[in-house]
């Protein structure tokens, strides 16, 4: 084998890679999404006590849930979020 | 036999070279591969479309429709003709009374489906299907371009579309999860500004002074603040720029500031939840609500701030997220900071949170 040919067959070898390395590219797989969950935060009117929950259907904020341990004021949702959950490790 | 394998590859890069260059079949090799590609792309968007069609389905059914495959096909086919924009005399009235008869006319489609049912939970169920009608509209507009080109052999507009696909089905994404914020009532992004609504007036009578908007009167280091925000807990925006003009009018102009409070779109790279200020209406409404503002203000020589929380729009219509939920007390103080540096005491003030108030009362 001359040395023409060898340079022809390492420039085909070379276009393959590249056009692999091109497709791997373009079809490469999204990250994992960070597993998330729905938080309700609960406060007293008062601003003496502070809970959190999983959210539950039919939570909104604003709405009332009960009366403080604390205090005995009007516990109320103060806010609905999503949040990471952070892994252990 | 060195020599032939050399000749044969010579041959074919020679041969390979004169088609490529001299005929369309480059072209064809390009086009073909980019339609192969967009295929893919367009069956990830009837993917989602058609989870989004049986969720909407479903929701009906749970709500008691008679026959929900034929509302949600003729909700999700609903379509809106923008007013004459070449005479632009009363173009905002013009746009007004046709986006107020496209929601009476949505709502009145699905009360004669669905029957009598609370106002938040037709709200809910219009946002749901609203959703689906843009995913809808999506993958129509794409497939359309799609089979143009394919059919008229035109490389430029497959490839223009080619380009603008990730962008997309980011969008049909951002959409897609959105659901699941509307069909629980949980509170999104965009509801920022009836939040901090919210937590300026906690517990305070709401009390009703448009189409599902509302008013809420508190006192702060001895000012009187209007409070205006949309009804809740139901997914609606509501006229909040009605409500501002109806106060105003109410206390003859006898207002020394309105403070309006929404979420902006940011710029790639700022930080989500971070707050800036400006002055002007701060809400993206086609241009009703926003020119009543402006034209009371003006009328009254009322100044007007914007206080905005930057997000994505893909975190506008999802679920709020911590960092827009942490922004809204502060806001809350920059409010208070602008009501005690820039209203005289004793002076009234309107403040106006913007956006979708689901999941918020």
């Amino acid at each position: 084998m001359d040395a023409f040919t060898m340079i022809q067959l390492i420039a085909i070898v070379l276009l393959a890679i590249l056009l692999v390395f091109s497709i791997l590219m373009t079809e490469r797989k999204k990250k994992p999404e960070t597993p998330k969950r729905t938080i309700t935060v609960i406060r007293c009117d008062n601003g003496d006590y502070e809970t959190r929950r999983d959210f539950r259907q039919g939570d909104f904020v604003g709405k009332v849930e009960g009366k403080c341990p604390k205090c005995g004021g009007i516990l109320r949702v103060h806010s609905i979020y999503v949040e990471e959950i952070q892994s252990a490790k | 036999m060195d020599g032939d394998i050399q000749g044969i590859i010579s041959t074919i890069i020679l041969i390979s070279l004169f088609l490529m260059m001299f005929t369309n079949i480059g072209q064809k090799l390009q086009l073909m591969f980019l339609t192969a590609n967009l295929k893919s792309k367009l069956a990830i968007l009837e993917k989602l479309l058609n989870d989004a069609l049986s969720r909407s389905e479903k929701l009906l059914a749970l709500a008691g429709s008679k026959n929900p495959k034929k509302t949600v096909r003729k909700l999700t086919e609903f379509f809106v003709i923008e007013p004459v924009s070449i005479e632009p005399t009363d173009i905002i009235r013009r746009l007004a009374h046709i986006l107020d008869t496209r929601r009476h006319n949505v709502r009145r489609i699905l009360v004669e489906d669905l029957g009598e049912k609370s106002k938040h939970e037709l709200s809910n169920i219009e946002v749901v299907l609203e959703v689906t009608s843009a995913l809808n509209y999506l993958y129509k507009v794409v497939r359309h371009y799609l089979l143009l080109g394919e059919k008229t052999s035109n490389l430029i507009l497959v490839m223009q579309l080619a380009y603008l696909m990730p962008t997309i089905l980011k969008i049909a994404d951002a959409y897609h999860k959105s659901l699941d914020a509307f069909e629980k009532g949980l509170p999104i992004g965009d509801g920022l500004g009836p939040l901090v609504a919210y937590r300026l007036t906690y517990n305070a009578p709401r009390k009703p002074i448009v189409e599902e908007t509302v008013y809420s009167i508190t006192e702060i280091d001895g000012r009187l603040v209007y409070v205006v925000k949309a009804e809740g807990p139901g997914a609606t925006v509501g006229k909040p720029g009605e409500a501002i003009e109806k106060l105003v009018e109410k206390e003859n102009g006898n207002i020394s500031r309105i403070i309006t409070v929404d979420a902006a779109l940011k710029l790639e790279g700022e930080e989500t939840g971070s707050i800036a200020e400006g002055v002007g209406a701060a809400i993206g409404d086609p241009g009703p609500e926003k020119i009543r503002i402006e034209r009371v203000a003006t009328k009254y020589n009322i100044p007007v701030d914007a206080l905005v929380v930057k997000m994505s729009a893909e975190e506008a219509i999802q679920t709020m997220n911590k960092k827009i939920a942490e922004a809204a007390d502060n806001v809350v103080e920059e409010i208070k900071d602008i009501i005690k540096h820039r209203v005289p005491r004793g002076g009234k003030v309107i403040v106006a949170g913007i956006g979708n108030t689901i999941g918020i009362i």
